[in-house]
């Protein structure tokens, strides 16, 4: 257990970070992304928003998924993982900020967590072609393909799919920019991994060839 | 004429003075005479500009403009009117009006020698004495009186020959809200109108519609094809109509579809320099409370006494009735009643809803007249012998609600003794309706009251009101603010949620800062208790209404009082004290207008009303501005919409390709604070919050909902957010995770394995 938690020293760090943050009372709301703060503060906001939630509930999912898509993403290789998160930190405000004209201050790790979430299908995809595992292939695949699929409907609807969005606007352009990063930086890691792209052809060949 | 026959012979008190009578028999003659030669229902002709003495002929109505804007749920009419003198002779005008519900008259001007002179509220026999000294030396009185719960009177005096006056009448009132609608209504139906009353100039009436909550809809069930709506933005529209030659007997009634709003609170402030704050607190039950209850039963009690034959009041009622059993549901049961002096019934049992009972109710209501006097005492003890053991009973009281004044008393006794598990719901028919005597038994009882106005939609009413009686109560509520100091909030014990009408409260806050409201009670038969915390802000100019709105719901308070103990000097005092300090019309105070300044300050009256309305003016003015920059972002929008390849072409012909205009995006509005309130998960994802100064800006501090799913968050739709991760995709991110792991952990195995073979 502690030779897990060590691998995954960036995760945790986030993790506690957000619980401290949440704990402390008032303290959220100087954190949080808003389009109208002075540009210094907002620097430093593009980092401290994915921190700050607006209620316990909208904590607990987001860290769950953060912890889970951490640990796989930290553990296969920790520099791709803090360039995503680095990355789509900083995107995903400036993002919300000019293309959501009715969101004027962003919270929450859900945007990190869909990049995390393009990272980790792109190595399990990998490993999964490595292994000749093809139902595993397909299986993360549709994954990646259905979580494309609720961004398009939250973007199409103005909600989300699996719970009520009455009352609140969904802002989907921030999982679109979490999911856009996070793919990228999987793809360009795996692409420059040797012997890519000739372990995934030989694995691709071995199938096609009858033993 | 205002001056009805019983009027001209009554004292100041309103008590019959005989020995007057006998002395004026040959002047009563004369009048009834004149009053007899009249068109039916003028002798008490409200809404009628009068010239008084004389044979008081009538004055014009030359041209009446009418200025509404709806703020958030509360409504400000500007009635601008110019009447005509077309006699030869200096006559003094009486214009009456009924009061709209809710109403408050805050401010009464004339337009003196081109100038506007704004008036004062002073107690109201000292107004008159005012206004009769200045009557018997011809000077220019304005005198706005409330004669009682219906109805306002103005006198304006002197109007010279052939001569016009201008008067303006400001009034505020909360709209109800009901099932995401708001219904506004402007009054011009009485049943003491001429027919074919009109303006010989132009009428116009433009309505200003600005809320947090979206705008989804605006309709006008009394002028649908005079009526133009623009949607300028999802939280601003306007709806306008202009005629020559306006008609003034039909009530104008516009009502808007807001989107409906989760269960949650929003508050609304105003506060200035040096005084003590005021907050409105509205508390909105949600979609996640619209699950049906069981069957239920009713009993519909309609009012025929001879009050109702007036202005179609019966049929109205007729109408509603049908209206309300065909919404019924299969498991409903029902009877109806009629009464005036005594009660009759349609069927003495309960009844399913079925079409043979249908037949028969129509049957039966057509058959009736409205005659006789209106006892209703016994018809609501043979009502209440309807109630079951094992079911609920809905009274549904149809009625004007005009009971004489003595019997008030006892029958909200009466109500106060209704059997458990039943309501009493009353309805309100036509504008001259005794609004408070019926809300307070409604109140009492438990239920609702509504009122239905002559040119309403009363098929859409009656389907709202129905579903407010299925829809799951919250109840036994109570709401406490901590960290910031509040007092005189009313109303002081919360009357049950329904769905699709919010619970309003209003009262006052010491200093500022963040305050912690907590409300607890019984939603679907278990406890609830919630924390959100706001702020109340260290100054705020833009809502000024709500200080006077605070003062009428304090005035209205000690009516209800009064109605419950009877008259009581110390009350009146404060009534009066109360007006007088806000400028509010009421039974007790009148608005009077004075030619100057030195006029007042010879009567010392102070010039507090002036005060105030330079606030509300300048509120008044940041809000235009504010609704102007929204219909011209909104106008920016407008134009043809060149496509690609006709942009491509433009720029071709142009040397310069000019910079193309930035269309302004309306940023939609958002809603205070959301509670997690009912049985289905709520929103995940909270939406940005408006930073707005008119609003204050809530935080979650806590969530304890008892029976939260584990799906499920509360939300706070005042803060923005990217959309949180769903439970779902977070258990199929885990599944995923564990998928690998397992993966891993075989493969490490089969690894060992291979090694130690």
């Amino acid at each position: 257990m502690y030779q897990f938690i060590k691998e995954i020293p960036i995760t945790l760090t986030i993790a506690v970070a957000t619980v401290i943050v949440f704990l402390a009372p008032g303290f959220e709301s100087l954190l949080d992304f808003q389009t109208n703060s002075p540009v210094l503060h907002q620097l430093a906001q593009l980092f401290t928003c994915h921190t700050a939630h607006w209620s316990f509930d909208h904590l607990v999912w987001d860290l769950v998924m953060f912890v889970t898509m951490g640990a796989i993403c930290e553990r296969r290789n920790s520099v791709p993982f803090a360039i995503a998160l680095a990355l789509s930190a900083i995107a995903i405000p400036l993002f919300v900020s000019h293309f959501s004209l009715d969101v004027n201050s962003y919270r929450g790790l859900s945007g990190l967590d869909t990049a995390l979430f393009g990272l980790a299908v792109v190595y399990l995809v990998d490993s999964s072609i490595r292994e000749r595992n093809w139902p595993g292939v397909g299986l993360y695949g549709f994954l990646f393909v259905g979580m494309m699929g609720k961004i398009g409907y939250e973007y199409l609807a103005g909600g989300t799919l699996f719970v009520s969005s009455d009352g609140f606007t969904a802002v989907p352009i921030a999982h679109l920019v979490g999911a856009v990063i996070g793919t990228a930086i999987g793809l360009f890691e795996v692409m420059r991994m040797p012997p890519f792209p000739f372990a995934w052809r030989n694995a691709i060949q071995q199938t096609r060839v009858p033993g | 004429m205002q001056v009805s026959k019983e009027q001209c012979f009554t004292d100041e008190g309103g008590h019959h003075n005989r020995s007057r009578l006998r002395g004026y028999w040959l002047p009563a003659l004369l009048v009834a005479l004149v009053l007899g030669a009249m068109p039916s229902g003028l002798a008490n002709a409200s809404g009628l500009l009068v010239a008084r003495g004389g044979f008081g002929g009538r004055l014009l109505i030359k041209e009446q403009v009418v200025n509404v804007t709806i703020n958030n749920g509360i409504a400000v009419t500007e009635v601008n009117q110019v009447f005509l003198n077309t006699e030869s002779r200096i006559v003094e005008a009486l214009y009456t009006f009924p009061v709209p519900v809710n109403a408050s008259v805050s401010n009464f001007s004339m337009i003196i020698n081109g100038k506007e002179m704004i008036g004062e509220v002073v107690e109201k026999k000292r107004a008159r004495q005012i206004y009769q000294s200045y009557k018997r030396t011809k000077k220019d009185p304005g005198l706005l009186e409330q004669v009682d719960y219906k109805t306002f009177e103005m006198r304006v005096f002197p109007i010279q020959p052939h001569a016009e006056q201008h008067i303006k009448v400001v009034y505020y009132q909360p709209l109800d809200v009901d099932h995401d609608w708001s219904t506004y209504v402007f009054p011009l139906a009485t049943s003491t109108k001429a027919e074919n009353e009109k303006t010989t100039g132009k009428f116009a009436l433009t309505l200003d519609i600005k809320s947090e909550i979206p705008v989804k809809k605006i309709t006008s069930h009394s002028h649908p094809n005079e009526f133009v709506v623009v949607n300028h933005s999802s939280d601003y529209a306007q709806a306008s109509m202009e005629v020559n030659e306006g008609d003034l007997s039909r009530d104008i009634v516009i009502a808007f579809q807001s989107k409906r709003a989760k269960t949650g609170i929003d508050l609304i402030t105003s506060k200035h320099e040096g005084e003590d704050g005021y907050f409105l607190m509205s508390l909105t039950a949600g979609e996640e409370l619209e699950n049906t209850a069981g069957g239920m039963d009713y009993v519909f009690v309609v009012d025929i006494s001879g009050s109702m034959r007036n202005d179609g009041k019966l049929m109205l009622s007729q109408g509603a009735v049908e209206a309300f059993v065909n919404s019924l549901g299969a498991e409903d049961r029902f009877d109806v009643m009629v009464f005036n002096n005594a009660p009759k019934m349609l069927f003495s049992k309960l009844a399913e809803v079925d079409v043979d009972a249908k037949e028969k109710l129509t049957k039966f209501l057509g058959e009736q007249y409205a005659k006789g006097g209106t006892d209703l005492r016994p018809a609501m003890n043979a009502a209440y012998r309807y109630k079951q053991p094992d079911r609920e009973l809905n009274v549904v009281v149809l009625s004007d609600g005009m009971t004489e004044s003595g019997s008030q008393k006892e029958l909200l006794e009466l109500i106060s003794d209704a059997p458990a598990s039943s309501k009493v719901f009353c309805v309100g028919i036509g504008n001259e309706v005794n609004r408070p005597l019926l809300k307070q038994l409604a109140q009492d009882a438990g239920g609702l009251a509504t009122f239905i106005s002559h040119e309403d939609d009363f098929i859409r009413q009656a389907d709202a009101f129905r579903r407010k009686l299925v829809h799951p109560v919250a109840t036994d509520l109570v709401l406490t603010i901590d960290g910031v100091p509040v007092y005189d909030m009313l109303p002081g014990a919360l009357p049950n949620l329904y769905h699709g009408k919010p619970i309003r409260m209003i009262g006052r806050y010491k200093d500022f800062g963040e305050g912690n409201v907590t409300l607890k009670g019984t939603v679907m038969g278990r406890p609830f208790e919630q924390s959100v915390s706001f702020d109340f802000p260290k100054l705020n100019a833009d809502n000024p209404q709500i200080d006077r709105m605070w003062a009428w719901y304090q005035v209205q308070g000690l009516m209800d009082q009064m109605r419950r103990k009877g008259d009581s000097s110390d009350l009146v005092n404060e009534i009066v004290n109360l007006c007088e300090g806000y400028s509010i019309v009421s039974e007790y105070a009148s608005f009077i207008v004075l030619e100057n300044d030195k006029e007042y300050k010879r009567w010392k009256i102070d010039r507090r009303n002036a005060t105030r309305i330079q606030r509300d003016r300048a509120a008044r003015k940041k809000l235009d501005e504010s609704l102007k920059e929204l219909r011209e972002n909104s106008m920016a929008n407008l134009g043809p919409i060149e496509s690609d390849a006709e942009s491509k072409e433009v720029a071709k012909k142009v040397s310069k390709p000019a910079a193309p205009k930035k269309r302004v995006a309306n940023k939609p509005p958002q809603r205070g604070q959301d509670l997690n309130f009912g049985t289905q998960p709520i929103s995940t994802a909270p939406s940005s919050p408006r930073r707005s100064s008119s609003r204050s800006t809530p935080s979650v501090k806590g969530n304890s909902s008892p029976w939260r799913s584990t799906s499920s968050s509360s939300s706070s739709s005042g803060g923005g957010g990217g959309g949180a991760i769903d439970p779902i995709t977070g258990l199929i991110a885990a599944g995923m995770a564990g998928v690998a792991a397992a993966r891993r952990k075989r493969k490490g195995g089969l690894k060992k394995e291979a090694d130690i073979s």
